[in-house]
């Protein structure tokens, strides 16, 4: 049920109408005989006087509704409202409270002034977005957690395995190592040590893994995933996790109509940890390594694979083919902090 | 007055039966009053009674056009009150002497449709609760069909806007 202006007149009229008028009323018998209201008009100045009264009392009450009542949603004349839910029921009211601090600050990472977001149900978050019809909302309720994690061997590309999923299908998640007998490599030299049979039960689960299906993903473990289309990744333990991101910004590119980035800073001990990784696995001292290749991780999907040319002291740039939209989505997913699970949208109406 | 023969009478009946409490509510959520609200349905029904149109559409296209007419008289009237008593320096709430009961969740939307104009409140509550077509709306309100549509959106921005004043 959307929550929209629309739907909360429908609600409100019919709930005023019934209320005042319920379907128990008895139809009065019809007199043919006399027009009422010429029999009040008469009675419109004695009404004034005992109105005054009325009024007040009227006034008081309503005063006392509107503060009681919950504050309607801003909004211009144009906008978006969204309605998310959380996928995983039963969230507790301090998260339910956290989810929506972060969609707040997610919003307005994006830009949008005076946009609403409020609890609307068990679970359920509803977002105004006055004045917007242009960004990607629906992606408002992602977890944004973000991980870099070294590729161990080549990517598989996409093969006969099915990649898309019917979207309104819950992915199953997956336990991959469950039955590999064996501690997963966390990186390319751990898989190099293994034994060949070791290693072909890893490629196993490599060729065998459905994209449709969804990893558990534990950032001090390997985990095998796909990108949007439907290549799969062999990918070693998080160098980088979503609690050793500080913020994200999106950034344009220096010649219009090229593709946008997404700029990463780090925490103090992230950037030390990323710093020493890319310091030990770059190509300019050491080409053609597979540990120098990473995969940019977001929400357990590989957004893009790349080669680490020199050590990065800084800031990290994701050049994940973004437009605009998607990088500015992405950046704000990134900043606010990572959700207590995914949200799924139940709705976007735009007016 | 032209009495029709007990067959058109039990077909009225029918119809007022019928179509009380939805006329009645209605007027109610145009003129704020339990008793003006009825009073609006029973003024309807008694044209309908003294000039019955020939078929059922255009019956209830009539009740509707009626209701609304007689909500506005009385709104009107009661715009004479309201007249009286500004001097009084009285909050601007609606001198209903019967004020209809509102949900507290809905309390600050039904405020805000109350500071809409006539037409405004009108199309709301034939489009929204009436769930009246286009053309119907047209009918009742006695405006060309191709302005129901953008009324409609208009008086919704309208009503936004209002809900936006009130926070």
């Amino acid at each position: 049920m959307s929550r929209d202006l629309e739907t909360r007149l429908v609600a409100a009229l019919a709930d005023t109408a019934r209320r005042n008028l319920p379907e128990a009323t008895p139809v009065p018998a019809f007199r043919p005989g006399s027009s009422p209201s010429r029999v009040r008009a008469w009675m419109v100045p004695v009404l004034a006087a005992a109105v005054v009264i009325a009024l007040t009392v009227g006034a008081l009450a309503l005063a006392r509704h509107w503060r009681d009542s919950a504050t309607p949603p801003a909004g211009t004349g144009s906008g978006t409202v969204v309605i998310l839910k959380a996928r995983t029921a039963g969230l507790s009211a301090p998260e339910l409270d956290q989810a929506r601090r972060i969609i707040t600050a997610r919003a307005a990472a994006l830009g949008v002034r005076n946009a609403d977001v409020r609890i609307s149900g068990q679970d359920e978050i509803t977002v105004v977005l006055p004045g917007v019809s242009d960004i990607r909302a629906g992606e408002l309720g992602a977890v944004g957690a973000l991980q870099l994690r070294p590729l161990i061997t080549a990517p598989v590309p996409a093969g006969t395995t099915p990649t898309a999923r019917p979207s309104n299908q819950p992915a199953r998640e997956i336990d991959q190592w469950r039955s590999l007998g064996f501690a997963p490599p966390a990186n390319a030299a751990a898989y190099a040590a293994l034994s060949p049979a070791h290693q072909q039960a890893v490629q196993a689960v490599l060729t065998s893994w459905d994209c449709a299906n969804q990893p558990v993903n534990s950032a001090g473990t390997p985990m095998v995933t796909c990108d949007q289309d439907g290549t799969k990744y062999l990918l070693g333990a998080a160098i980088v996790a979503s609690n050793d991101v500080r913020s994200a910004v999106a950034s344009a590119p220096s010649v219009a109509g090229q593709l946008w980035q997404v700029i990463v800073d780090l925490t103090t001990s992230g950037q030390q940890r990323w710093t020493s990784y890319t310091t030990q696995h770059n190509d300019s001292d050491r080409p053609g390594e597979l540990a120098n290749q990473v995969a940019t991780v977001v929400d357990g999907v590989v957004i893009v694979a790349s080669t680490i040319q020199s050590t990065i002291v800084g800031s990290t740039s994701i050049n994940g083919s973004f437009d605009q939209q998607a990088a500015a989505s992405l950046a704000a997913n990134l900043s606010a902090g990572i959700l207590p699970a995914p949200f799924d949208i139940v709705s976007i109406q735009k007016r | 007055m032209q009495l029709g023969t007990s067959g058109t009478d039990a077909a009225f009946d029918q119809l007022y039966r019928a179509q009380w409490h939805n006329m009645v509510r209605v007027a109610i959520l145009l003129v704020d009053d339990l008793e003006s609200a009825k009073d609006c349905a029973q003024d309807a029904f008694l044209g309908l009674y003294r000039k019955p149109p020939r078929n059922a559409d255009a019956q209830l296209g009539y009740l509707h056009k009626s209701v609304v007419n007689a909500a506005r008289s009385v709104l009107r009237r009661r715009g004479t009150v309201r007249r009286h008593l500004r001097s009084a320096e009285l909050p601007l709430a609606d001198p209903a002497d019967h004020p209809v009961l509102i949900g507290a969740e809905h309390a600050a939307l039904m405020a805000a449709l109350r500071q809409l104009s006539y037409r405004q409140r009108e199309v709301l509550v034939l489009r929204y609760w009436s769930g009246l077509s286009e053309a119907q709306i047209a009918a009742a309100l006695g405006v060309r069909p191709g302005t129901v549509k953008s009324a409609a959106s208009r008086a919704l921005s309208a009503l936004e806007d209002k809900l936006g004043d009130l926070r």
